[in-house]
Formats: C-alpha cells, structure tokens, sequence
C-alpha cells in the first residue's frame, strides 16, 4: 500500500480507485484483498492494471472512451530506477553473496547462478571484449535505449580475462553507482575506496576497457540469465 | 631398510623444520597439526568464476606450519574488496588460535574467521602466500593468474 506521501498530487488524471461492493466485497476478504484501493500510472512498469481496465471499461460504456482517451494521451513514465535496500539485499545472507555476481547484481536477477551474458539464447559470448559480451547481454534482453522504468548499467572488461558491470543505485546525494564483486560484496566504492560517482572515470584496476554507452534493463523484464 | 626408513624421516623432519627457518617463521613441529585436504580459491575475477585448485594434505600442514607463530588479533576491518587480484582463500586450516574456516591470505596480511569472529595477521613479506604458491603443482592455475599472483606478493 502507498503512503501519502507516495500518491502523486496534481491536476488532471492521477489514477483509479478501485472500491469492492456486493459479493466483490465477500471474494476480496477471501482473497485478502483490500476492500478499496488506488492505481496510479508508473505505480507498475507496465501500462498494466489501468490501462487494462480501461480497455475492458471502454467496450462497455459509452463515456469511458473519452476518458481513456486523456489516459492514453498521458505521458509515458520512462525513469531509471535506483534501487535502495540494495548493499543489505545482495550482501545478506552470505549465500546470496556467493552465488550472485556482477551481472546478476546488474540486472537485478537474484537467482543464485553466478550468471553470464548468454543464457537467454545459449548463444555465449566467445571473448572477453566489450562488443562480444555486450552482444551478449543483448541476447539477454539488455537494451540500448529505455522506455519505462529501467536500471541503467555499464559494462567494463578486463581484456580477454573477464567483465564487471556496474550498476547506478539510489544515492544519499547526486548519482552513485554500485557493483558487486563477483561473489564478494556489493559496494558503491572504487579500487580507491572512492564513491563511483562515474563508472568510467573510477579506479577500475586492470578492467580498463569500458563501454561509451549505458546499457538498460526493464524493471519488468525478468532476465532469464544463468551461469 | 629400517635404518633406510630413518634416516629418510630424519631427512624430512630436517627439512621440514629448514623450510620454516627459511621462511622466517621459526615454528615448532608442536605447532604444526595435522591437516586434511582443502581447497584454495583465487579471488581475482568479478564476472567469471574465480579459478580455484586442490590442497593436499602435507601442503596444508606446511601452510599451518608457517602460520604457527605468527601473532592474531581481532581484525577492524574487512579483507580488502577490489577489482583485480585481492588475495587467496584456503578453505579451512587447523592454526593454534583454532580452525580458520576460511583463511584468506592478502598481499601483507592474513584474515582468519574463527567461530565467526574475524582475526587478522601480519605478514609484510608475504611468507605464507609465496610458500604456499611454491607448494601448487605446475598447472594447478592458469598462467596468466599465478603471474597476477605473484606479481601481487613479489
């Protein structure tokens, strides 16, 4: 549930309240639904619950077509996402910490596999260099420009040894990236113990190639990444 | 052949007790347990897993044997994360202070976690590290590693 602080203010379209009455009422205690409830738009990533409703609505009723009409006109939320629980998230418990690594802490996924850019296809990557594993990561589902809500991410290599990835994360003050260290901690600090205000600017130690572009993940897009 | 037999263990014990003196360490056979088999990890990639090899029974008893004297005191920070090479971790070492599970050996310092209270060791010459990487057989790790390895504890 949103606190108050959470619901968007303003003119115009904010969302739905969606209120059970009748037998609704009964099925939604059943179902530990609450009785009412908001949607707003951005509350998903997707255009999901009230676009969806308003579709269905509109087939019914005359006087919702205009209404959904000032829905649909409304603008996308397109953001990059920063997580914030994310050093307690992907450093506890300790076999979190060990089975998930940089890519698994980029693109949010923690399924304990110590993933590699490939599983999405199979098809691996055959060296370490920035086009191959970007290539990779792209088979993915990784994408090089956004639309919704993303996490943005950068991709460094240690040639023809390995990759790092980074990934921005909600900061206490201006942009903040973290990474985590293969199975080891995920920390917001470069090999200087500076904050990583700019992955490409940061002590990298021997990954000194990386990427001039970001790449995106989609808050939605469960990655089906692997080791 | 039991005069044989003798004089091969006296040998080794000989020996055994040169390659502590060499080292620096000075232990005392009494301070050397006996050890089973365990592993060793590099930690030195991000992406990909770190390489990682055997330890044999007698390597592990020569790596608590140089560790013997050396002096553990409650660690106040944590093994050094960084991208690259950061240290060596043996997965579990009989050493007087009790059983390091695990024992991670970083450029100039040792960490070990004993009944989940981390203790921490000096080591500015890197004795235990070098010895224990004269102990791995050849191909044990790749190349490329053992060279960021050494270059590390040189």
């Amino acid at each position: 549930m949103l606190s108050g602080e959470e619901r968007v203010v303003g003119l115009g379209y904010r969302g739905m309240k969606i209120r059970a009455v009748g037998e609704s009422l009964r099925q939604a205690a059943r179902m530990e639904i609450p009785a009412e409830f908001w949607i707003r738009p951005g509350l998903t990533d997707e255009e999901a619950a009230d676009g969806w409703l308003l579709r269905v609505r509109a087939q019914s009723s005359r006087g919702w077509s205009e209404f959904a009409e000032e829905v649909a006109s409304a603008p996308a939320i397109n953001e990059v996402v920063r997580e914030t629980n994310w050093q307690t998230r992907w450093n506890t418990p300790s076999w979190v910490r060990v089975r998930n690594n940089c890519y698994n802490f980029a693109t949010n996924v923690q399924n304990n596999t110590f993933a590699l850019p490939r599983a999405g296809t199979g098809r691996r990557f055959s060296a370490y260099t920035l086009s191959d594993i970007e290539a990779a990561c792209l088979r993915d589902g990784c994408q090089t420009a956004f639309l919704g809500r993303n996490y943005k991410i950068i991709l460094a290599v240690w040639p023809s040894r390995d990759f790092h990835f980074y990934r921005e994360v909600a900061p206490s003050s201006g942009t903040v990236w973290g990474r985590k260290l293969g199975g080891g901690n995920a920390t917001n600090l470069d090999n200087s113990s500076n904050v990583i205000r700019d992955p490409r600017l940061c002590n990298r130690g021997s990954y000194t190639a990386i990427s001039s572009r970001s790449l995106y993940v989609r808050l939605s897009a469960m990655l089906r990444i692997a080791g | 052949m039991r005069a044989r037999l003798f004089s091969v263990a006296l040998f080794m014990t000989i020996a055994g007790l040169a390659a502590c003196a060499a080292n620096g360490i000075g232990a005392s056979q009494a301070n050397c347990p006996e050890q089973h088999a365990t592993h060793l990890t590099v930690l030195i990639y991000s992406g990909r897993p770190n390489p990682s090899t055997s330890i044999a029974p007698d390597t592990a008893r020569r790596l608590g044997c140089a560790i013997a004297s050396l002096k553990f005191e409650a660690a106040a920070t944590s093994p050094p994360a960084r991208l690259g090479f950061s240290g060596l971790v043996v997965g579990q070492l009989k050493i007087p202070a009790g059983t390091a599970s695990p024992l991670t050996l970083t450029p100039r310092e040792m960490f070990a976690q004993i009944d989940g209270v981390l203790y921490v060791a000096h080591d500015p010459d890197n004795s235990v590290a070098k010895l224990l990487m004269g102990e791995l057989m050849d191909g044990a790790l790749a190349p490329e590693v053992v060279l960021d390895i050494e270059e590390a504890i040189r």
